[in-house]
């Protein structure tokens, strides 16, 4: 029994020094990103980092992720900038241990986002470009507008400044904490995409709402935000306005006062009463 | 035996005793008797029904200065006694619990006119001093131009009189159209193309005397109710001989009557008639009335590239990006497959392009050849027509082949007399006024027309459309008895009649009733008066013209009478007088002219609509208004006829009260008046109420029949031109009269010489269409008109056109896969304004409900019952689907009627109208459905 544990205590630390370096397989270092790693893309990276990994990795440049064995690194790092952005894909694509495996959740441009946003820590770093063969990225523009009369949104897309149909466009709603989507549709005949827009969702007091709307085409991106008014105005109202029984004071509901005081005057009275009858009593005596 | 029987009992002797008169039963005399105890206090008069074009006669009881009791006139010969459901309630809508009674402005906090204010009542007063500021502004802004009446055809004659003399005479403005356009612009259009004058040829009488009754597209047991139970008498009476065709999208109650039903594909209407002329010409030849061709009629054809009269600007500002999907074919369209073999006579095949260059000239025709003629005719084999008008797919082709056999064999029959009867289903149509011609064609091929039993005859849809609109000429293009603005003689005349100045009348064609909401739109229109209508809930493409009411900087009011969508969008409402709180007269579709008088004092403050345009001819000066006018279009403008107002008798700053309707001619006829004793008469004489006024002094009458004066002088028109009417007195004695009315005789079949004194005279034999008399057309091939040939001598003739089949400009595609035909219900009238608030009308039919095939249904996963949003490019309702009901449906159509404001189909539909008669197609266009 005690050599298995004698065995036990010197093997271990083999494991833990054999899952300081992850291997990554050789074809997978040389993925490279087919997305720009532009600002759209870094900052949606940022939201999904702070989203999913910041827990454990802590926050950029300030160097204390949480402590496990091994370390889960700061992104901002020397060391965990030092590898390709093919085997960052890799990791966070499979995972390890303690490290998710983000395949099933992200797609495959919001792990390349997150990598942006890694890469965008690092002033040295310069985007290896992406054969795309004989595809050619097209300049997506968007327009939106919104038909009242059949309640919808509009989304106007033109590649390289031409309708085309097929583009995919998604859109959603954003909330406080996340999105609403919408739909997914792809452009008609004349480069246009309608989402069904429910009138009784919630807005502001003008029935504002914001949108978030995505189109792509082959590796082409283009986001935009846009507030515009959709729905029924919000009528917000005041809730403590009025008399209620959680109100201050004097803005309590009437009968409230008007018991409250009488049973206050009542019980004062009582006492009056009975001091007045003590000191006749003493009178008395 | 008052004191044994209730009062209950008493109603239902006195109600018994007017149904037996009229279908003739005897009664015993107890039962009589307790009727007539009843009506001891009664006082009965003759009237005319508020709805539809039939024109039936009432008895009308009043007590009290209240209506008690309403019966069919036993004595009137269109109905003999008969009501519909919605003829007995001619009272009951008078008293509605919401019904008008003060005028009401949109005032901010300050009582100042503001369009984002609240109604407020206000005085009658103070409505006028706004609209008269309202107009001075808008005339100092935009000219007469930017005028605007919505007028209708359910005016009195005498109001409709009224103000054309005010817009036209006064403002010199032709921006008045009736709704009367959305309803039978088509049909006057194909009128006056064919004869050359409007209105029908026949008359009632026709439905007794003819052997087959053809329905095209009309749903006449609903929708003309009285004239249907005339026609089953005689189908029922004669079984053997006489026979019923009901032609159709959809099946409904028409069919239950009709041996033949055809349930057609929507526009195919178009291929239909054309198969019967093929039928005729290829396949019966000996069926063709040759002496009555050839000497009466000539043939005619004209453009097919005529756009649809949507905006010509495809790309304006106001259209959304759906609706970019369809207005393109204003300019161009692709050619379809059927219309490659159709159009394939000017050269078209399937695939190409047709470029529409013919908008602004889509009336224009030319006299072709017989050959050329039947050369077009070509393509309309019954195999061609029944693949692509067979509209139920359930049914076998071969059944619907053999049925529209059957339907040609009835028209080729040579003794059989034949009706064909239609309404909206051929009207509202964008080739509203191809498809009417084309009916002509088939019975002027046939020679059955103009004579006892046999004829096309456009039903009327309004009560007054024939008397008022088309006939005092309420349209952007017309002056009265069919004359024309644009036409320098036909001025003329009218300035002799009303005592103009020469130059007077706005020679520039104004705009028709879309047009007048596109104006609106484009702000070229910022003061609009609504009269008798509620054109925000009837025209198409709703959302547009709601938001322009609304939103743009414009005065728009409103004389109504129930809070409709119309008051409710407007900024100024005027309660109005309703049918019977005032003297009236209207004129019904076989040309019978009835007038009636008024009955009972008008509710609250409400007033009569000739007194309202009288009131504001007050408040403007020949100055205002007859100086130099500048008109977007016209070359300089209307000329200053200031100069010229003191030969008649005026000077500058007499107001148009004293020029138009209170000349000395106006005020020679007197009241009180022999015709009018122990009458009531607001106008004339004021009444119990005593109105402050639009001076705000109380209403104490303008001292003179005006109603008889506008009435005698509109006469003059017709007089000698084949629009005779006869005195006024007269219709007070007859239950009206079909005119023209010569030497105090109706005509019942025009242009018949034995029965019509003109065309007697026209001294050409059997027949003269005098409308074209003395008329000659420029002569051509089928494809276009050709200087250097002969021209085409129309004189007393009428015009054989060949139309070809064109498809729709919306139809169901992927996304939107099924056709939308809008439509009525028998229980309510038009909008619903006044139906809808008799209790027992409203209890019938509650809402419009969504027609629909049963297997549609449930192939969007529905059921009877459930609620859905309809949704067309252009907007969404909701709506109840039914799948059992009154109509049932093909598949791959829905059918919703329009009297319902919660269910404002309009705001779905196409605005795309006939581009020659600018009416409206209500019955076609394309919408998706989903669960609500």
């Amino acid at each position: 029994m005690k050599k298995l544990i004698l065995i036990t205590i010197v093997i271990l630390p083999l494991f833990v020094a054999a899952q300081e370096t992850w291997v990554v397989p050789e074809t997978n270092l040389e993925k490279i990103s087919p997305f720009v790693f532009d600002d759209d893309l870094i900052k949606d990276g940022e939201a999904l980092y702070e989203n999913l990994c910041i827990s454990c990795h802590g926050t950029v440049r300030k160097n204390n992720p949480m402590v496990f064995v091994p370390s889960p690194g700061d992104p901002a790092s020397e060391k965990f900038q030092s590898q390709t952005d093919g085997s960052m894909f890799y990791k966070i694509n499979k995972g390890r241990g303690g490290m998710p495996g983000f395949e099933p959740t992200l797609e495959e441009e919001e792990i390349w986002s997150l990598i942006g946003y890694f890469r965008s820590l690092n002033k040295a770093y310069i985007q290896p470009e992406f054969d795309y063969g004989d595809e050619v990225l097209s300049e997506l523009a968007m327009a939106l507008s919104y038909d009242a009369n059949v309640d919808k949104l509009v989304v106007k897309v033109t590649s390289n400044g031409e309708m085309k149909s097929g583009i995919k466009v998604s859109a959603a709603v954003k909330g406080l904490f996340g999105k609403y989507i919408l739909e997914n549709e792809e452009t008609n005949e004349t480069g246009i995409a309608y989402f069904n827009v429910d009138r009784k969702m919630p807005g502001d007091e003008e029935g504002n709402l914001t949108v978030q709307v995505r189109a792509q085409e082959g590796y082409s991106i283009k986001k935009t935000e846009q507030t515009m008014q959709l729905v029924e105005p919000t009528v917000k109202t005041d809730l403590i306005a009025g008399r209620h029984l959680w109100s201050k004071a004097l803005k309590a509901p009437i009968w409230l006062i008007v018991v409250f005081n009488l049973i206050v005057s009542c019980i004062w009275g009582i006492i009056i009463y009975i001091i007045i009858g003590l000191v006749r009593l003493k009178k008395v005596s | 035996m008052e004191s044994n029987v209730s009062r209950r009992k008493f109603l239902k002797y006195s109600a018994a005793t007017a149904a037996a008169t009229a279908i003739g039963i005897h009664l015993p005399e107890t039962i009589q008797a307790a009727g007539a105890l009843v009506e001891a206090s009664w006082k009965w008069d003759k009237a005319v029904c508020r709805f539809c074009g039939t024109g039936c006669g009432l008895m009308v009881a009043t007590r009290d200065d209240k209506i008690v009791a309403v019966k069919g006139d036993p004595l009137a010969p269109v109905n003999r006694g008969l009501n519909c459901i919605k003829g007995y309630f001619n009272a009951k809508i008078m008293y509605g619990e919401d019904r008008l009674k003060t005028p009401l402005l949109r005032v901010d906090e300050n009582g100042k006119f503001s369009k984002k204010g609240k109604f407020k009542p206000v005085s009658w007063k103070r409505a006028f001093d706004e609209m008269e500021a309202q107009i001075s502004k808008t005339l100092t802004e935009l000219g007469p131009t930017g005028l605007g009446i919505f007028s209708s055809g359910q005016y009195t004659i005498m109001e409709g009189y009224a103000m054309v003399k005010l817009m036209k005479a006064g403002f010199r403005s032709n921006n008045i159209d009736p709704n009367a356009r959305h309803c039978m612009a088509s049909a006057v259009a194909a009128f006056m193309q064919t004869f050359g004058i409007d209105e029908p040829s026949g008359n009632y009488d026709d439905i007794e005397i003819t052997d087959t009754i053809v329905c095209w597209g009309a749903n006449m047991a609903e929708m003309h109710p009285i004239l249907w139970s005339r026609a089953t008498d005689n189908r029922i009476s004669n079984p053997d001989r006489v026979k019923v065709v009901n032609l159709s999208t959809y099946r409904n109650r028409t069919s239950d009557l009709a041996d033949i039903e055809i349930i057609f594909k929507p526009n195919t209407d178009l291929a239909l008639w054309n198969y019967l002329a093929h039928e005729i010409v290829y396949n019966h030849p000996e069926a063709i009335d040759w002496d009555f061709v050839n000497k009466y009629t000539r043939f005619a054809t004209g453009f097919a590239d005529i756009g649809y009269g949507l905006r010509s600007d495809a790309n304006h500002k106001n259209y959304t990006e759906k609706e970019k999907e369809i207005v393109g074919v204003e300019l161009s369209k692709r050619v379809s497959k059927a219309e490659g073999t159709t159009l394939e006579y000017l050269g078209y095949t399937e695939g190409d392009t047709l470029e529409m260059k013919h908008n602004a000239a889509a009336g224009a025709h030319w006299g072709i050849s017989f050959e050329e003629f039947k050369k077009a005719l070509k393509p309309y084999t019954l195999d061609f027509v029944a693949e692509l008008s067979k509209g139920d797919d359930s049914e076998p082709l071969e059944e619907y082949k053999a049925k529209l056999k059957k339907l040609a064999a009835l028209y080729v029959e040579k003794q059989r007399r034949v009706v064909s009867f239609w309404t909206m289903g051929m009207n509202q149509h964008t080739r509203g006024t191809w498809v009417n011609e084309q009916s002509y064609m088939v019975h002027f091929l046939l020679g059955k027309q103009c004579k006892p039993g046999s004829g096309a005859f456009s039903l009327t849809g309004q009560p007054s459309a024939c008397g008022t609109a088309r006939e005092v000429g309420t349209f952007a293009h017309r002056l009265p008895a069919d004359m024309v603005v644009n036409n320098p003689a036909h001025r003329k005349i009218t300035e002799d009649i009303w005592k103009l100045p020469e130059g007077t009348l706005n020679p520039q064609v104004g705009s028709h009733l879309m047009k007048l909401h596109r104006d609106i739109e484009d702000g070229k229109i910022k003061f609009a008066w609504i009269n008798v209508c509620n054109p925000y809930q009837n025209t198409a493409n709703a959302n547009h013209w709601l938001r322009a009411a609304r939103e743009l900087d414009n005065f728009i009011v409103c004389s109504e009478v129930y809070p409709g969508i119309s008051a409710k969008v407007s900024d100024l409402i005027l309660p109005t007088a309703m049918i019977f709180e005032k003297w009236g007269a209207y004129g019904n579709a076989e040309r019978r002219t009835q007038h009636w008088k008024q009955q009972v004092t008008p509710v609250g403050e409400a007033m009569p609509d000739i007194w309202q345009y009288v009131e504001l001819s007050k408040r403007f000066k020949l100055r205002d208004v007859w100086g130099p006018q500048s008109i977007p279009g016209l070359e300089g403008g209307l000329p200053d006829v200031l100069p010229e107002v003191s030969k008649h008798g005026y000077n500058p700053n007499s107001t148009l009260y004293d020029v138009l309707f209170a000349s000395d001619y106006a005020r020679s006829f007197e009241w009180p008046a022999e015709v009018g004793k122990d009458t009531l008469n607001t106008e004339a004489e004021g009444d119990k109420r005593s109105i402050s006024g639009a001076d705000g002094q109380a209403w104490k009458g303008y001292g003179f029949f005006i109603q008889k004066y506008l009435w005698e002088e509109y006469r003059l028109f017709g007089l000698g031109h084949g629009h005779d009417l006869a005195e006024f007195e007269a219709y007070h004695e007859a239950r009206g009269l079909r005119w023209p009315v010569v030497d105090g005789k109706e005509t019942l079949w025009r242009f018949n010489a034995k029965y019509d004194v003109y065309a007697q005279k026209a001294n050409t034999g059997e027949f003269a269409f005098y409308g074209n008399k003395g008329k000659a057309i420029v002569s051509g091939t089928l494809i276009e008109p050709k200087d250097t040939m002969a021209k085409t001598d129309m004189d007393n003739r009428a015009k054989i056109f060949f139309r070809p089949y064109m498809d729709p400009p919306e139809m169901p595609n992927k996304e939107y896969p099924l056709w939308l035909c809008t439509g009525r219900v028998l229980e309510h009238w038009h909008s619903g304004t006044m139906t809808m608030r008799v209790p027992e009308l409203y209890r019938a039919v509650p809402e419009a409900l969504c027609y629909m095939h049963p297997e549609d249904a449930a192939k969007f996963g529905m059921q009877e019952g459930d609620l859905i949003w309809v949704e067309s490019r252009r907007g969404k309702v909701k709506a109840h689907i039914e799948t059992r009901g009154r109509n049932r449906v093909p598949q791959g159509l829905i059918y919703v009627p329009w009297f319902d404001e919660k269910v404002f189909i309009n705001k779905l539909c196409l605005d795309a109208t006939c581009p020659i008669s600018k009416q409206t197609d209500f019955k076609k266009c394309a919408v998706k459905i989903y669960k609500a």
